[in-house]
């Protein structure tokens, strides 16, 4: 019973890191209908800058937290700068032009942005500086780390304020709006690249943050690491309904905990592929997802 | 010229081919012969690849990011083909370059055959949905494929399966190449594929004009499925050596630029396609660690500024007239 | 024999009735019109009688058989073809492949003969050419024959369409606002020539158009939507006097 405890708490964990990421898919698939395949490697880059700045950092600092705080403030500013650079250069130009073309541009990007890293960054992994020693702290039999308090205390933070930002402020307003129609939303006075950029800049905020969060718990971090995460917080935002906010963290929730039980009790070979497995099942019983809207096509 | 004598006559020419191929890279003059001819082969296996998936993904419009998972299957199905029956083949019906030949068309076509049923298995659930679903099934297809390798031990696991006879050469390869061309060209001329190009261009107004969707998107899923996997077989025949490394989803993103860069949906297009991602990368070899950032940005580029590709016809994907 | 009959059909979108309890029997050989102001829905019932929505309730027989919740390409081929209002050809595509492309229903070759270009194979596609191209220069396309579809001006678009949906060897046409767009000369010409089509290929037409006039001229017996409800049915003269659809169309005092 501790064991599962123990693996329902690493599972939440890791959820909520697929959560902060598939927050990000959903809301760029929301208002462009366009799968962000460079999103994972947002979160790479979140690492990334997280590394660099805590380098200068280090020391420099009277307390643990204020620099931890520092770091992710200023990586979470970086990344959303280059969300928006992404979505202006590379998504805008397209905007007009079939879907499928912009898939295939939006592979391009994650592919660039993964090579041009292994060029700068070099392809052997970096240790991130541990930016809070860490704690273990015994909960009835259950080692919780003050690593796993601090990933759930920020998850549930930012998903907080995305919420109360997307529901009750004027810009929010405008990106359902966009979100529901952007033909419609554009004829009612809405600046709708302002908001697209907008979703960009905060989607990719949320995965620089999740990429600290990881990174604290981690060994080290590569220019690869985007990849997998990426594809299987994609997963997890299809499993919730693409496009809904409550269902990419209920998705993001049930991954991470499919994921360690799987590991946990089963084969941790076959870790990498229950992801796809899920999706596969969702895909077959439940098209829309677990929250999603059946949509119909005007004719 | 009689129209059933194309073939043979392919097959004649090619079979020169191979022949001048041996005097002169193998065993002639030129230095650094046996390198360009390994060159050759693999442009020949691109090809196969390239110009499956553009069936698919070009012609239509279905998108599939999963290419190397059946190229994956059908080079390991193969290879398991001639391992673990060739002693017995080569037992019963002694050895000789007929009997290799006949071992070689027996495991390509089972690799073929596997991965052909692999794409149904794949196609008829995800090709219901819409199409963005499909991209992310076929791309965790492969990813599937891959692990699941990774974990038979009957197939080398993540050692490699190794001690795959040498069956295949240019002579197979590009017969397997002209076979690959001509079905998929005749296809695209038929019924059958003014059937697909309709799916692509209006869904809605396709199934109003009686075409079954559905049937139409997987039968041309099976079909590139199979050809990936023909292309898996004579690969891995000619490698004589495998390793799911090959079969990275980085493998599907390289085929797609190659079709991309040639113009979705034009048949000689994915051929030039593969042949310069091919050759490209070789030409500039003291630069190879730059090659697939020049890769990518390539791909963005030509997706901006000439989303038809180096060949494909104007207009063909510069239109938002497929539902955005 | 009705050829068609829909009884009691009805469909909703989430608390949105767009049609309700529409009941309707075409004859035969008759060109039937289909009119309401905007909105009544005109377009949804032929959505629903081409199987793109089903039904919420009620039920649609075509020759006897019940069709309602058939996928639409076996509904096409059943015999029922269609137009698009907001016209859906496939636009990279040229002119000729796209009514190809309504022949291959009828016409098939199997798969192999299609691969390996077998003499029948050949034999089939020059009839599909000759039987497409007849069709094109019925439309008065036959110039255009090579153009790319999307490239056609607007008028073309919709005759393009029509020759397309006859691709299909329908029994029962469905055309839905033929001539949006076109000016009174070349509406009239395109419903003699519809008219003439009904005869040429034995068809039953069903046509939904808003412009009363178009449809008062060449229709033989109409039927009126508001509000996605029947409020009237009859020969044209009697369909224009009803008051019902005086008010429908001119607002109530």
């Amino acid at each position: 019973m501790q064991a599962f405890l123990q693996q329902l708490l690493n599972g939440i964990s890791l959820g909520s890191i697929y959560a902060l990421l598939a927050l990000g898919y959903t809301m760029v698939y929301g208002v462009l209908r366009l799968i962000n395949f460079a999103h994972g490697d947002i979160y790479m880059l979140g690492a990334f800058c997280g590394y660099y700045v805590s380098r200068v950092l280090h020391g420099r600092l009277e307390s643990s937290l204020l620099e931890t705080t520092t770091v992710m403030l200023a990586s979470m500013l970086a990344c959303a700068l280059a969300g928006m650079l992404i979505e202006r250069l590379a998504y805008r130009p397209v905007r007009h032009a079939s879907r499928l073309t912009s898939l295939i541009i939006a592979i391009g990007v994650s592919l660039f942005i993964e090579n041009l890293s292994q060029l700068v960054f070099g392809a052997a992994p970096r240790f991130f500086p541990q930016l809070i020693a860490e704690k273990q702290i015994n909960a009835g039999g259950v080692m919780v780390t003050n690593q796993q308090i601090l990933v759930l205390v920020v998850a549930l933070l930012l998903m907080a304020g995305l919420n109360a930002f997307i529901f009750y402020t004027r810009s929010g307003k405008a990106m359902r709006a966009v979100s529901f129609n952007l033909e419609a939303a554009k004829l009612m006075g809405i600046n709708t690249n302002a908001v697209i950029s907008l979703t960009f800049a905060l989607g990719s905020a949320l995965a620089a943050a999740g990429g600290i969060l990881v990174s604290l718990n981690l060994p080290g971090i590569d220019p690869l690491m985007g990849v997998m995460t990426g594809l299987k917080a994609f997963v997890a935002a299809v499993l919730g309904g693409i496009g809904n906010i409550f269902g990419a963290v209920l998705g993001g929730l049930i991954l991470g905990l499919a994921e360690t039980l799987v590991a946990g009790y089963g084969s941790s070979t076959y870790r990498d592929a229950i992801a796809f497995l899920i999706l596969i099942a969702i895909l077959l019983f439940k098209p829309d997802g677990l929250l999603g809207k059946g949509q119909v096509e005007k004719v | 010229m009689k129209r059933w004598l194309t073939l043979p006559i392919i097959l004649i020419v090619l079979g020169l081919l191979q022949w001048g191929c041996t005097a002169l890279l193998l065993e002639g003059p030129i230095r650094q012969g046996p390198y360009y001819y390994q060159i050759l082969v693999l442009a020949g296996i691109n090809i196969i690849l390239a110009v499956s998936l553009n069936l698919t993904n070009g012609v239509a419009g279905q998108f599939s990011i999963g290419h190397a998972g059946f190229f994956a299957i059908g080079a390991y199905i193969a290879a398991c083909i001639s391992v673990y029956g060739g002693p017995g083949f080569h037992a019963a019906l002694g050895m000789g370059s007929a009997q290799d030949g006949a071992l070689l068309l027996i495991a390509i076509a089972c690799g073929a055959l596997a991965a052909a049923l692999a794409g149904l298995l794949v196609g008829i659930p995800s090709l219901r949905l819409r199409g963005d679903y499909l991209a992310i099934v076929t791309l965790g297809f492969g990813e599937i494929i891959r692990v699941l390798i990774l974990n038979i031990d009957a197939v080398g696991a993540a050692r490699g399966f190794t001690g795959i006879p040498k069956l295949s050469n240019f002579f197979w390869v590009f017969a397997g190449v002209a076979i690959a061309i001509l079905v998929l060209h005749n296809l695209a001329r038929s019924g059958y594929g003014r059937a697909l190009l309709s799916i692509r261009e209006d869904e809605i107004a396709a199934q109003a004009m009686g075409i079954p969707i559905t049937r139409y998107k997987v039968m041309a899923f099976v079909i590139s499925a199979a050809f990936a996997g023909l292309a898996g077989g004579l690969f891995g025949h000619f490698t004589m050596y495998l390793h799911t490394n090959s079969f990275t989803f980085v493998k599907s993103f390289e085929i797609i630029i190659m079709i991309a860069l040639g113009g979705l949906g034009s048949l000689p297009g994915a051929v030039l396609g593969a042949a310069v991602i091919t050759v490209l990368p070789e030409l500039f070899r003291e630069f190879s660690e730059y090659r697939m950032v020049i890769y990518s940005l390539a791909l963005i580029l030509i997706m901006i500024f000439r989303p038809q590709g180096l060949l494909g016809r104007a207009g063909l994907l510069g239109r938002g007239g497929r539902g955005k | 024999m009705a050829l068609l009959k829909l009884d009691k059909l009805t469909r909703r979108f989430g608390g949105l009735t767009a049609t309700k309890d529409v009941s309707l029997a075409i004859e035969p050989g008759q060109l039937f019109g289909l009119i309401g102001p905007n909105g009544a829905g005109k377009t949804t019932l032929f959505n629903l009688i081409t199987g793109v929505y089903a039904p919420s309730e009620g039920s649609i027989e075509f020759e006897g058989t019940t069709i309602s919740g058939f996928a639409p390409h076996l509904i096409a081929s059943l015999g029922i073809s269609r137009t698009f209002q907001n016209i859906r050809l496939f636009g990279s595509l040229s002119v000729l492949d796209n009514v190809k492309t309504a022949c291959h229903m009828r016409r098939k070759t199997s798969l192999w003969s299609s691969v390996l270009r077998t003499s029948s194979f050949l034999r089939k596609e020059a009839e599909i050419e000759e039987f497409c191209r007849h069709l094109l220069d019925l439309m008065q396309l036959g110039q255009y024959v090579n153009e790319e579809a999307g490239n056609l001006p607007y008028g073309h678009q919709r005759r393009l369409e029509i020759a397309r949906a006859l691709a299909t060897q329908p029994r029962l046409l469905l055309l839905d606002e033929p001539a949006a767009g076109m000016n009174p000369q070349e509406s009239l010409e395109l419903m003699h020539l519809i008219r003439r089509l009904r005869d040429e290929f034995h068809l039953t037409v069903l046509l939904v158009e808003h412009n009363m006039k178009v449809v008062m001229g060449v229709c033989e017996r109409i039927h009126v939507l508001d509000y996605g409800q029947s409020i009237a049915e009859g020969a044209p003269e009697e369909v224009r006097r009803d008051p019902k659809v005086i008010q429908a169309y001119l607002g109530a005092e």
